[in-house]
């Protein structure tokens, strides 16, 4: 393997695993319908674009999750899986994933619902922080 | 049908009884042959609530307070809290003969047994307080889909477990997360968190058992102090971490062996009311269609009964072996080795393919009349399906597994 100059971050395997777990923190913040915990998963500046939906700074997110999770996303539930994951620099990274909301009753995410989504991930305080979501429906 | 007595090992609660260590307790220790009494007298209340259960998706209240009285919840829990530390064999015994009498009961009692063991491998405070009541129910996983980030004095753990069999009952889950250390690599813990910490969402919904309600768990957050964290590496060694419990035959073993000799009765059990269920009906069954007035003199029968018999001793040999091998080993505080740990997981894939097979032999001779949902013979027949299709009770991933290692290959799983 060759190391590029113009992009020396490596992601260790600590990092590689807890920025993974930003899925699950969305996926546990949902099956609460905890908003403050959903948008506890952003920085303070963060953005959300969802079809329809762009959102910027953790209290915007987390009131329109609030709404949402008495609304269009009452009873169901999220999942997410990493599908690709590559570090953007020191302290950075864009993590890819698959998954979207799961209907009462479903147990795998419907062709209508299945999402794919980037998130652009940041070191925060030891830990990562999501800076920028944006989603798109798998199918055309 | 006669009840099968364990055989090489004696149960240590027969041992306990002998000697009257387990009155010290204040509590009677029963014996392995008690403990199949008590859950075969379960079959009127099992049989009572089995539809409730089925379309409720969860045990009756009164299934598991049944079971709790019986000590269904205790044959694994150390002596000193009141436990009967029963040995594999009797595992067997009593799994079977539940699973004789209602699959998704058996499977929830045994699957108890396995987080139930693994809490006996933490710190002895930390088993004060799991087992603070005797009757304490655990529920667990083996999947590592949570994360687990080091606080002060413990770690953080946030995700979503599957398949939880007995959540809706039990006082506290085994978890497994992924713990990012500071420094080094990152690596699977197991910890132990009461159920009101947790969140259940209700997302059970099969055909085939229901009953057993094995919802998901989440965690969201959730801080478990440092003594409630074990290194999974620790436990699939049979490390134990408990000063007490350390010398204990019982308590020295790995993970995969006692989970596999915990959970095989179940399918034993099953095959078992799946034999009582076709000769119950077999006097009375023609073969419709044809000339035969009655099943039972059709040499097709005889074939079916005799093969699918056969099967169900074929089964048995492998429980056994795979319950006598974790016994001896625990008593001589022997290592194991690889090719024993596959051989293991081989015997209860084959106790499964073999259960299996032995009721769907007997399921496919019981005709149109069998598939209403009075009748047992369906049920049984989609449960021992079900339960064959668990990732580690598969019966080809096993053999595969064991055929790996067989030929100098190392394991492609750490669940070994």
């Amino acid at each position: 393997m060759t190391t590029t100059t113009t992009n020396p971050a490596v992601l260790s395997d600590g990092d590689k695993v807890a920025i993974a777990s930003l899925t699950q923190r969305v996926v546990a913040a949902w099956a609460y319908h905890d908003a403050d915990s959903f948008a506890d998963v952003f920085t303070d500046d963060g953005t959300m674009i969802l079809a329809g939906v762009y959102l910027k700074g953790r209290a915007e997110i987390r009131d329109y999750m609030a709404a949402a999770f008495e609304g269009i996303y009452k009873g169901t539930q999220v999942t997410g899986k990493p599908i690709d994951m590559r570090p953007l620099g020191d302290g950075a990274a864009i993590l890819l994933s698959q998954g979207g909301v799961l209907a009462v009753g479903d147990s795998e995410v419907s062709e209508s619902e299945a999402i794919r989504a980037a998130w652009v991930v940041v070191r925060h305080e030891g830990g990562w922080r999501l800076a920028a979501y944006q989603n798109t429906p798998r199918n055309a | 049908m006669t009840i099968d007595t364990p055989t090489g090992v004696h149960a240590r609660a027969g041992i306990d009884a002998a000697t009257g260590i387990g009155a010290a307790t204040g509590i009677g220790v029963p014996t392995g042959k008690e403990l199949v009494r008590r859950a075969a007298d379960l079959a009127p209340l099992l049989r009572k609530h089995s539809r409730w259960s089925e379309q409720n998706r969860r045990l009756h209240d009164e299934v598991v307070q049944a079971l709790s009285d019986a000590g269904m919840f205790r044959l694994r829990v150390p002596a000193r809290y009141g436990g009967f530390e029963v040995d594999a064999d009797t595992l067997v015994d009593v799994g079977a003969e539940l699973g004789r009498r209602d699959g998704s009961t058996a499977w929830v009692t045994a699957v108890s047994w396995i987080p139930g063991w693994m809490a006996c491998l933490f710190p002895d405070h930390v088993q004060d307080e799991v087992f603070a009541t005797p009757d304490t129910r655990l529920c667990g996983t083996l999947s590592p889909s949570a994360t687990a980030l080091p606080a002060r004095g413990g770690v953080v753990v946030t995700g979503k477990w599957q398949f939880i069999s007995g959540a809706y009952h039990a006082n506290w889950q085994e978890i497994i997360a992924i713990l990012v250390p500071p420094r080094g690599e990152p690596y699977p813990v197991l910890g132990l968190a009461p159920m009101k910490d947790l969140l259940i969402v209700d997302d059970w919904d099969t055909p085939v058992l229901s009953a057993t309600g094995s919802v998901s768990t989440v965690a969201k957050d959730l801080f478990i102090p440092q003594d409630r964290i074990l290194p999974v590496s620790a436990v699939m060694q049979g490390q134990c971490a408990s000063a007490i419990n350390a010398t204990a035959p019982i308590y020295r073993a790995p993970l995969l062996p006692v989970a596999s000799a915990s959970i095989i009765g179940t399918v034993i059990g099953l095959a078992r009311a799946a034999r009582d269920a076709f000769f119950r009906r077999l006097p009375d069954r023609k073969i419709t269609y044809t000339t035969y007035d009655t099943q039972r003199e059709a040499p097709l029968t005889h074939l079916q009964v005799a093969t699918a018999a056969m099967k169900m001793d074929e089964a048995e040999f492998h429980a056994r072996r795979l319950a006598a091998l974790v016994d001896i080993k625990g008593v001589e505080g022997s290592e194991w080795t690889l090719e024993e740990r596959a051989r293991a997981r081989a015997d209860m894939g084959a106790a499964v393919r073999l259960g299996k097979e032995a009721v769907d032999i007997f399921a496919s001779a019981s005709g149109g009349t069998s598939i209403y949902n009075d009748q047992p013979i369906q049920r049984i027949a989609r449960e021992v399906q079900a339960i064959s299709l668990h990732a580690l009770m598969h019966p080809n991933t096993n053999s595969e597994l064991y055929g790996r290692v067989l030929c100098g290959l190392e394991p492609n799983t750490e669940y070994i």
